[in-house]
């Protein structure tokens, strides 16, 4: 061995001692996973009713040094007899400081509060289901796009007396596949687009300091494109709506009362059928009161208006309804929580329905 | 007999309890020289290992650091300053994480990990054992 060569094999093991003696953080992959079990009961027989298994929502999330962050999240859910497994979300990011975080994948659409704060997770909301209108994209209420895949970017200003936050994204946006035999569902797009149109989406967050009060601007511009051979007349690729999506969100808590408000405006300039441009409203507000410790009773009005003409709701299926529910939560422990529920939803063009819901959800930390 | 063999059994307990107490960690906070903060209080330490404070003195960022399940002052330390066992501090991270508002603290093997962490990390702040402490970090709080 020469003495060049000596000491460089020296000079890298003091580097290989050296990059062995740092401390490095031992971060496991964090394995979770959410449930829930319930027993529907409906006055219309017509409803699919009796004991049900809930979607089962496993996720994985793992901090690779102190910086990036990767997060997995799949809910197996029952499709009639049989279970389907859906990519809910997977993203990687990295946070630079509190200001500006990178994340790149596919994660919840920066649109009001509960989107961003309420996942698959039934546990962490307060009633059973989300409210109707803000149901996943595969719903059978959807009318909001939930998801997004492509890249976001986040951040926290702390000025004081107030703290401000911002999410932006742009992603594939949804799209809709109008062919026959199709659902009509809005797809998310996890595997490219069929428009070279990508949807812009954005929030802008506001909490005063201390006051319990926190407020939200957001609002998503998506040119909504046919994906399947097209039969109202919008060949693949091309435009069937383009929408923009206005909301706001308040929420307040103060001891043991908090409420939730969200609405949203919706601007559809549709291309197909009679092309019209169209507005509608929908909104939600809830209350709640934890009268005893681990005992919380929370009502909730919901209500969604649209045009009869607008195309954008007539596609997919939707009808106006006002929904009430009214639910007892009991929180068991810190992973598992019961859900008493009633609620009526009425709409113009079917009876009322009632439900009876009884669910038990949890949480595998 | 049996009264000998009931003696003996408790002679053992008592051995037991005794000795688990001389093991117990006598646990500490601590943080990098430079961080403008003397001493914390119990509620202080609490509310940056729950996430819920961020900064001190100011706008001083400050980052808890946790230890892997296996060390021997983490229990101890949720059970004092939380006022939770670990599977609690767990579900109370799982659904922080999986709401992506935060990450839960980075976990470190051992009490040298952390310390030599925050000694090289000036946002950070950990707990260790009161003997794994040494010059080149601050004790910031003493659980009694």
């Amino acid at each position: 061995m020469t003495q060049t060569t000596h000491r460089h094999v020296t000079g890298l093991s003091v580097l290989a001692m050296t990059l062995l003696t740092v401390a490095t953080p031992a971060q496991a992959v964090d394995f979770g996973a959410f449930g829930n079990i319930r027993y529907l009961s409906s006055n219309q027989d017509d409803t699919t009713q009796g004991f049900m298994l809930g979607g089962f929502d496993l996720y994985a999330s793992h901090q690779i040094g102190d910086k990036t962050h990767v997060f997995v999240e799949y809910v197996m859910e029952s499709n009639g007899n049989t279970i389907v497994t859906d990519v809910e979300r997977l993203s990687v990011s990295r946070t630079f400081s509190d200001k500006f975080t990178l994340a790149a994948g596919r994660f919840h659409t920066p649109i009001g509060y509960w989107n961003n704060v309420y996942h698959h997770g039934a546990l962490l909301q307060d009633t059973a289901d989300r409210p109707a209108f803000l149901d996943f994209e595969d719903g059978s209420n959807a009318i909001l796009p939930t998801h997004t895949v492509g890249v976001m970017a986040n951040g926290k200003f702390d000025t004081g007396p107030l703290l401000l936050s911002y999410d932006f994204a742009v992603g594939n946006g949804t799209s809709i596949n109008t062919d026959a035999g199709s659902s009509r569902v809005l797809e998310v797009n996890n595997i490219g687009d069929p428009n070279k149109s990508k949807a812009i989406a954005a929030r802008l967050g506001i909490e005063p300091e201390n006051s319990g009060l926190k407020l939200g601007v957001s609002t998503v511009f998506n040119h909504i494109p046919e994906s399947g051979l097209g039969t109202l007349g919008v060949a693949y690729g091309g435009t069937l709506v383009a929408q923009r999506i206005f909301g706001l969100d308040v929420k307040y808590e103060l001891n043991k009362f908090d409420a939730l408000a969200e609405v949203y405006r919706f601007k559809n300039d549709n291309k197909t059928g009679a092309k019209q441009k169209n507005s509608a409203t929908a909104f939600f507000a809830q209350f709640g009161y934890r009268f005893i410790e681990d005992w919380k009773v929370v009502y909730r009005h919901e209500n969604v208006r649209f045009d009869a003409n607008d195309d954008y709701f007539k596609i997919l299926g939707r009808e106006k309804y006002s929904q009430n529910t009214l639910a007892l939560r009991v929180d068991v422990d810190d992973s598992n929580a019961l859900k008493f529920e009633i609620d009526r939803q009425r709409s113009p063009t079917k009876a009322d329905e009632n439900h009876v819901i009884l669910q038990w959800d949890f949480l595998i930390p | 007999m049996l009264r000998t063999s009931k003696g003996v059994g408790l002679m053992l307990t008592l051995l037991t309890i005794v000795s688990s107490g001389l093991v117990r960690a006598e646990v500490v906070v601590i943080g990098h020289p430079t961080l403008p903060v003397s001493e914390l209080d119990p509620q202080k330490v609490k509310d940056i290992w729950l996430g819920k404070i961020k900064h001190l003195a100011g706008n001083v960022p400050v980052r808890p650091i946790d230890q892997s399940p296996n060390s021997k002052v983490r229990d101890e330390f949720y059970m004092k300053s939380l006022d939770k066992s670990p599977q609690q501090v767990k579900a109370y991270w799982a659904r922080i994480t999986f709401t992506g508002k935060d990450d839960a603290p980075l976990t470190f093997q051992d009490d040298a990990a952390v310390r030599d962490w925050v000694a090289s990390h000036p946002d950070a702040i950990g707990y260790i054992d009161t003997a794994s402490a040494d010059g080149r970090v601050k004790v910031l709080f003493k659980f009694k």
